[in-house]
């Protein structure tokens, strides 16, 4: 089963997700976490078996970038991967994210064709399995 | 900017006025000692003249008598005589003048010569009243003695004279070299005072102006990250609800043809006007902040009933609702002189924050509104039993677009950071401590 974590805490967004990805991934399994603390918590409830953690940047308490140090420290392998999904496309946030091993993606919102088949190749190249 | 600029002035005003005083005070010094060094070598080449003349009158009065026959020589070694007398007598009269007019340091050790035991000067006038008695002896207006008579009066008088006047000339030049010392110490402690004075320029001119400049690019330096930071949150924040409905708009064409249900699209269209009401919030709190930075701020008569009132009004027009909270307003009735609408406006934004943030999992939501005036403080505190701030939050409740409850927040993340800009606006401060139950905000501002 492939499983991805969005975290988001905009509403509209996460609900733009959701709906997005059961449609053109219907066979995934999606779990939400609303800022980077939360989602540090479901990734280790989960023992970190996602393939994709699909993160936003501005997020209140912890946000994305503070998230991405946390997981560097306390995770190694090459899964889950994370691909930014924010609506920022300053250069210095795309930098800064970019510089994790991580990171494979970085996705301007909102979640439309294009970004949907970004997410598919990262997903393919994990190995999953999805119709065509 | 007014400010620094008098506060620069002022010093540099004050900074060049004392380095021209000190350059002033040098040039007086030394025109002083010029025109002093001038007196005295006047003064020693006369004392040195005396001196000659002492001699060279019994050597011409020796001519004189010696020329007796030829008559034209004897004319003029008499006339230079005669000169040399008149130049004599007139030089006595000068030094005689100066030493009298001297300070007293200078005519306690030049006075005595001529008058004392050395009897300069009445040598002096009884070897010239001889000289002159031998000069009308010759021109025959008086009756002429004989040469030994002349001869001796006048070597027992210039004898002494030269020891006298070699006396008044060693005097004079010693007095001269004095003077100079003193002038040369005195220069030297102005030179000292003056390195003084350039010392405490340093201190407390021109390190507090270096300081103040200094202090002023930091704080353009500070207002210019702020702005940055602002911008890049605003175009952020501006961004994210258009890009969030464009997204939401793009579920619903998606959906256009399936056969959705009422329930989904009342949904899709809640979660879009929410987005809009958002970004109105945030315009307009945008609009604020700027509207802080740009007016000028003044003081009007009102109280704190008054204030309330405001308040009420701003809440309404924000749609802000207390519903089931308590609100409990317990206010003075003095009347006072302060910025009203800006103090108004961050009691809104508090109260609409303790609303927005109250804690549902308590039986009863409540605010108490308090104030308290001391001296020509006032301050207006607002507690509440709401969610309150965690501790590791505490410190950045005031910065801009920090939001600390993502489950309950839809807020621009702009309001602490107003009630801040507001109240520093107006010279008060905004301060958070947490209470028993919830939040306490506390905004304090001058009154007159």
């Amino acid at each position: 089963m492939t499983k991805i974590l969005i975290v988001e805490d905009d509403i509209t967004d996460t609900y733009v997700a959701k709906k997005a990805l059961k449609k053109h991934f219907p066979e995934v399994e999606l779990h939400f976490a609303t800022n980077g603390s939360e989602a540090i918590e479901v990734l280790k409830e989960q023992n970190f078996g996602f393939h994709v953690v699909l993160l936003d940047i501005n997020m209140p308490l912890m946000n994305g970038h503070e998230f991405l140090q946390e997981f560097k420290a306390i995770h190694n392998n090459e899964v889950p991967v994370v691909v930014m999904l924010t609506s920022s496309n300053q250069e210095q946030d795309k930098q800064k994210a970019n510089a994790y091993e991580a990171v494979k993606g970085f996705l301007v919102k909102p979640l439309g064709q294009d970004n949907i088949a970004q997410l598919r190749k990262v997903l393919l190249s994990l190995g999953a399995k999805l119709p065509e | 900017m007014k400010n620094i600029k008098r506060f620069l002035t002022a010093r540099y005003l004050i900074g060049l006025t004392l380095i021209a005083a000190t350059l002033l005070a040098t040039h007086f010094m030394q025109s002083l000692n010029l025109e002093d060094q001038k007196i005295y070598s006047t003064i020693i080449n006369m004392s040195g003249t005396q001196r000659m003349l002492s001699q060279r009158i019994p050597k011409l009065i020796f001519e004189v008598e010696d020329k007796a026959s030829d008559p034209e020589k004897k004319e003029k070694a008499l006339m230079d005589l005669q000169s040399s007398i008149t130049v004599m007598r007139s030089n006595h009269e000068v030094l005689l003048n100066y030493v009298k007019n001297m300070d007293v340091m200078a005519s306690q050790t030049i006075l005595p010569l001529y008058f004392g035991r050395n009897r300069v000067d009445k040598k002096t006038r009884g070897f010239l009243s001889r000289a002159e008695s031998f000069v009308r002896a010759q021109t025959g207006s008086e009756a002429y003695l004989n040469k030994e008579t002349y001869l001796n009066y006048l070597v027992y008088f210039s004898d002494g004279l030269l020891v006298g006047l070699t006396k008044v000339v060693n005097a004079f030049e010693d007095h001269a070299v004095q003077a100079k010392q003193a002038y040369l110490s005195t220069e030297k402690l102005l030179l000292l005072l003056s390195f003084f004075i350039l010392f405490l320029e340093v201190i407390f001119i021109f390190r507090p102006m270096v300081n103040q400049v200094v202090e002023g690019m930091e704080g353009f330096d500070k207002k210019n990250k702020e702005l940055l930071e602002f911008t890049y949150r605003i175009s952020h924040d501006l961004k994210s609800p258009i890009s969030s409905s464009i997204g939401v708009i793009g579920i619903m064409k998606d959906e256009m043809d399936s056969d959705w249900d009422k329930d989904e699209i009342t949904h899709c269209t809640g979660l879009i006007e929410s987005n809009m009401i958002r970004l109105k919030k945030l315009i307009e709190d945008i609009l604020n902040v700027t509207k802080v930075s740009n007016t000028e701020v003044k003081k009007e008569l009102t109280s704190l009933d008054d204030i309330k009132a405001n308040c009420e009004t701003l809440m309404s027009a924000q749609d802000v609702k207390g519903g089931d909270i308590d609100i409990m307003w317990n206010l003075g009735e003095q009347k006072f002189f302060a910025e009203k609408f800006y103090i108004a406006q961050s009691l809104e934004n508090l109260l609409s924050n303790a609303i927005k943030y109250s804690d549902l999992s308590k039986d009863k939501s409540w605010i108490k509104v308090s104030s308290k005036i001391d001296k020509n403080i006032c301050t207006i505190s607002v507690e509440d039993n709401g969610l309150g701030i965690s501790e590791k939050h505490q410190k950045d409740i005031f910065k801009m677009f920090n939001r600390f409850h993502p489950k309950v927040s839809e807020g621009s993340g702009l309001g602490l950071y107003l009630v801040k800009k507001n109240i520093e606006a107006v010279g008060g401060q905004v301060q958070y401590s947490p209470a028993k139950d919830g939040s306490n905000f506390e905004i304090s501002f001058p009154i007159k």
